[in-house]
């Protein structure tokens, strides 16, 4: 007959009592993980937006379209998403060709975990991918007028399409850079991480400034101060510079407070409208007006969602 | 009896360690715990209890269940399996691994007691809550981890898991030392 005393018995319940506790706890981390895990899952991919503007391309001199304007659009999908994008459409231009693609040539790609063959930045549950995506004008020539593109058909690598993607607002403008005017003799530009950016030109004639205008400046209100010599842009109707005189421009991109906004793509080219002596308008395009998210962290990415109304 | 012991500290090992040789294991998971198993039946032989036999049957669980996750793992990506319950099957057989190694260091206990040991059997029952205590915060904090699946939180609770298997080894040892001087 063994005898056990009731010191050891006691301990031994006790290490039983912790054992159905534990039991309890495990189950019931589990019923709750895997319902964070099934409410954080994604339907479907969740396309970023972007405000962006590029110079629409032109044929060369033998009529290739060899000019492109390329956009990056980003979306967020489930870590274990296999497929990826592999042709985009812009149903609303027909004279518009677009390829997509969402691997990597030329550094176009900016997140590539190398052990994996999936592509994108792994952000806990999710991973962001960025789809590479050009751009093309037929008979680019021929127009002259902004084309505005707002919703694209994507498809992916499985077959899946997703229809009627929102993605912001990208303007293809005719491009500028060629037959830039000739009053101004640059004298610095200077930009910075912090968003902040400084242009400064020299003045070879006498000007007055008419306004700046973007149609997508209002999309950038919040976040987005640009001030021309010392008065802010909607303020310069007007003013004058005199040849030999120095027009400073500046501007500062804050990151967005919201969690919706500050995920999306900004870059816009504002146009300065001004006069010169002879009283001929023309235009000045202002450049690095810019902002791209780069890192995310996954709180940040599920606000987003919410705030979308995906989760 | 130190036979069992052996074999069951050299089971643990294999299912802890294995070396990766491109897409297969060498020693995957399952063989470990066979070994176990033919551990906790040398360790029958000598004193068969109850504590014993069950932590045989939660061994042939284990088994089962490590099986059946190495072939999840040979027949391809976990990552491309979809349905959600699937990336929790390692909560199973940590389970099973719990109630495993608590029977066994119960077994070790009931033969202290038998052969009026008292000191070493209450020495044992610290043994077993301390690493009860360890594997239930393991298994909580990889819920949680592999919820959120942020890689440097996911690769601390594995080396946290990989102690606490050290200190089942460590304690296998310590028993084995003990039946080698009785």
């Amino acid at each position: 007959m063994v005898t056990i005393s009731t010191h050891e018995e006691v301990l031994m319940e006790k290490n039983y009592k912790i054992l159905k506790i534990g039991m309890i706890l495990i189950a019931i981390s589990l019923i709750i993980s895997i319902g964070v895990a099934s409410y954080l899952r994604l339907d479907r991919p969740v396309f970023l937006k972007s405000y962006i503007e590029r110079p629409m391309p032109l044929t060369d001199e033998e009529g290739r379209h060899n000019l492109n304007a390329q956009f990056i659009i980003r979306y967020i999908t489930n870590a274990d998403d296999a497929r990826v994008v592999n042709h985009i459409e812009f149903e609303d231009y027909r004279d518009l060709y677009a390829s997509a693609t969402e691997y990597s040539h030329h550094g176009f790609q900016f997140f590539n975990d190398n052990n994996v063959q999936t592509p994108g930045q792994r952000v806990g549950r999710y991973r962001v991918r960025d789809v590479a995506v050009t751009v093309g004008v037929h008979n680019a020539e021929e127009k002259n007028e902004d084309i505005s593109l707002t919703r694209a058909k994507v498809y992916f690598s499985d077959g899946h399409e997703e229809e009627e993607v929102d993605i912001g607002e990208w303007i293809l403008y005719p491009d500028d850079r060629m037959n830039r005017p000739d009053h101004f003799q640059h004298m610095m530009s200077r930009g910075s991480s912090d968003g902040i950016s400084i242009v400064q030109e020299k003045l070879k004639d006498n000007i007055e400034l008419i306004k700046m205008e973007s149609s997508l400046l209002n999309k950038y209100e919040d976040f987005l101060e640009i001030s021309v010599g010392a008065r802010d842009y909607r303020d310069i109707a007007g003013e004058k510079y005199e040849t030999d005189g120095y027009l400073k421009m500046e501007s500062v991109f804050k990151t967005p407070e919201d969690p919706e906004l500050r995920m999306y793509d900004y870059d816009i080219k504002p146009r300065l409208h001004y006069r010169d002596s002879e009283g001929n308008s023309f235009i000045y395009r202002l450049y690095n007006l810019d902002y791209r998210k780069y890192g995310f962290e996954f709180l940040e990415i599920i606000k987003f969602l919410r705030a979308r109304g995906e989760l | 009896m130190e036979k069992g012991y052996k074999s069951i500290f050299w089971g643990v090992f294999l299912a802890s360690f294995s070396i990766t040789l491109g897409p297969t294991r060498l020693g995957p998971p399952f063989i470990g715990w066979m070994i176990v198993l033919s551990g906790i039946n040398h360790l029958k032989e000598v004193h068969d209890n109850l504590p014993l036999r069950e932590a045989g049957k939660y061994n042939k669980f284990l088994v089962f269940f490590s099986l059946l996750g190495s072939l999840v793992d040979f027949m391809g990506n976990r990552a491309l399996i979809t349905p959600l319950i699937l990336s929790y099957y390692p909560i199973i057989t940590s389970v099973f691994e719990l109630l495993m190694v608590f029977k066994i260091i119960e077994g070790s206990i009931e033969y202290f007691r038998f052969i009026q040991e008292e000191k070493l059997s209450l020495e044992f029952e610290i043994e077993q809550r301390t690493y009860t205590v360890l594997q239930i915060i393991g298994i909580i904090v990889f819920l949680v981890s592999s919820t959120i699946q942020n890689e440097f939180f996911m690769t601390l609770t594995a080396v946290f898991l990989i102690v606490v298997r050290i200190y089942v080894m460590v304690s296998m040892r310590k028993l084995r030392k003990i039946v080698m001087e009785e």
